[in-house]
């Protein structure tokens, strides 16, 4: 089975495949390697899951080299390892959702949370269709054909247009809200 | 968003790592020249990671919706909210009982190795020293030992009764100096230590039973055990 191919295509079944495959397996070596409660195995597996999707789309992962059970592991252990550093520190839980601190971490010496944070809220300020067609065209990396059959635009052109008219509403939101917390 | 539709493009180009390096380069120059232009760039880059958070918490979103619909995990009764076993309280407590039994057992060998026979032990607590030990067991540093040193050594550990070191001790000197008190001193040691066939095959052996005052060690001693 190539899982990359398969994520990139049909993601959503590819991630439901992978879910029930290795769900078990993983779920139990997070509790007995690691000693975590089965609702924190549970937590780190999910999270492990949508990680493999993140570098799948983002091209880190291009060729799986070993099995995808031993990827995910691989994710979950460093995730595990994290959980378990935390709660030793016992560092307090973060405001941000789960995936929102993942992206955090990754960016942190060049974009600034308050950012990050203040672009998924105008994300969800835009609302659907922009902002369904601009992850579609950024995120998924789909062409404008795909995006126009996905969205039932009329052509290619229209769903460029509308593209750029989605991206410059979004900005727009996105610079009032940084405005407004700069001046405060 | 002032930048025209085309520049977008390419700024999309470049974050995605799709420009040729004179691409790439032409473009640098104009960022790091155009306020505009570099303003865009920073606002793209943020929203492109922003899109890219909402896209991964839909599909957490997603996973947990799946976790819902099927059964639920079965919780790992070994190992559930506890730390791995090399950490647990079991693992130190059997630790310990291990040790302890350990050193127990030991002690209590160390012991028994000294001990005499429940048959034996009435007859040479009151008889040993007096009756059994044939040797001299004083010492005088103006009288000269006659005994070798592997006597003197298999001698002095059947006469503090440790009959389990003195066996092999005594045999060796039986078979090797043909010493006929060192195989009686076996044959007792074995009565001492329960071995009571092994004991009357020594005492009623023609080597110890030729010596007179041997066998009527022997005789006295078998006759008094099997009372």
């Amino acid at each position: 089975m190539d899982w990359i191919l398969k994520i990139k295509t049909d993601d959503n079944q590819a991630l439901r495949e992978i879910y029930d495959l290795c769900r078990e397996e993983c779920i139990a070596w997070l509790q007995n390697d690691f000693g975590l409660s089965v609702h924190d195995a549970l937590d780190v597996f999910q999270v492990s899951v949508v990680i493999l999707y993140d570098n799948v789309m983002t091209g880190k992962l291009s060729t799986l080299t070993s099995n995808i059970k031993t990827y995910l592991k691989g994710i979950a252990k460093n995730k595990a390892l994290e959980m378990l550093r935390s709660r030793k520190n016992r560092i307090i839980a973060n405001k941000y959702p789960v995936m929102a601190q993942y992206v955090f971490e990754e960016n942190e010496k060049v974009i600034f949370e308050e950012q990050l944070s203040t672009a998924l809220m105008s994300l969800e300020f835009l609302g659907d269709p922009c902002k369904s067609l601009l992850q579609l065209y950024y995120y998924n990396d789909l062409s404008m054909e795909n995006i126009t059959s996905i969205m039932g635009y009329k052509n290619t052109d229209t769903t460029k247009n509308q593209k750029y008219k989605c991206l410059k509403r979004l900005q727009n939101i996105y610079s009032e809200h940084i405005n407004k917390i700069a001046s405060n | 968003m002032k930048s025209s539709q085309e520049d977008i493009g390419l700024l999309e180009a470049y974050l995605k790592g799709r420009l040729s390096p004179e691409e790439k380069s032409a473009l640098e120059v104009r960022l790091a020249n155009e306020a505009d232009l570099n303003s865009d760039y920073s606002d793209l880059k943020v929203l492109l990671e922003g899109m890219r958070i909402s896209v991964l918490e839909n599909k957490l979103d997603m996973l947990k919706g799946l976790e819902n619909s099927i059964p639920p995990v079965a919780p790992n009764e070994n190992k559930n909210d506890s730390p791995p076993f090399f950490l647990s309280k079991k693992f130190w407590m059997a630790g310990i009982i291990i040790i302890f039994l350990a050193i127990f057992g030991w002690w209590i060998f160390k012991e028994n190795k000294s001990h005499l026979s429940e048959e034996s032990a009435p007859l040479f607590a009151e008889k040993f020293d007096r009756e059994f030990i044939l040797h001299s067991i004083e010492r005088s540093a103006d009288v000269l030992d006659s005994l070798t040193v592997e006597q003197k050594i298999a001698y002095d550990l059947y006469a503090i009764q440790e009959f389990e070191d003195a066996i092999p001790k005594l045999n060796q000197l039986w078979k090797i100096q043909n010493d006929t008190m060192a195989y009686f001193y076996m044959g007792i040691s074995y009565l001492a230590t329960g071995n009571t066939s092994e004991a009357e095959k020594i005492l009623s052996d023609n080597a110890i039973i030729s010596n007179a005052y041997l066998k009527q060690k022997a005789d006295s001693i078998l006759a008094e055990y099997k009372k």
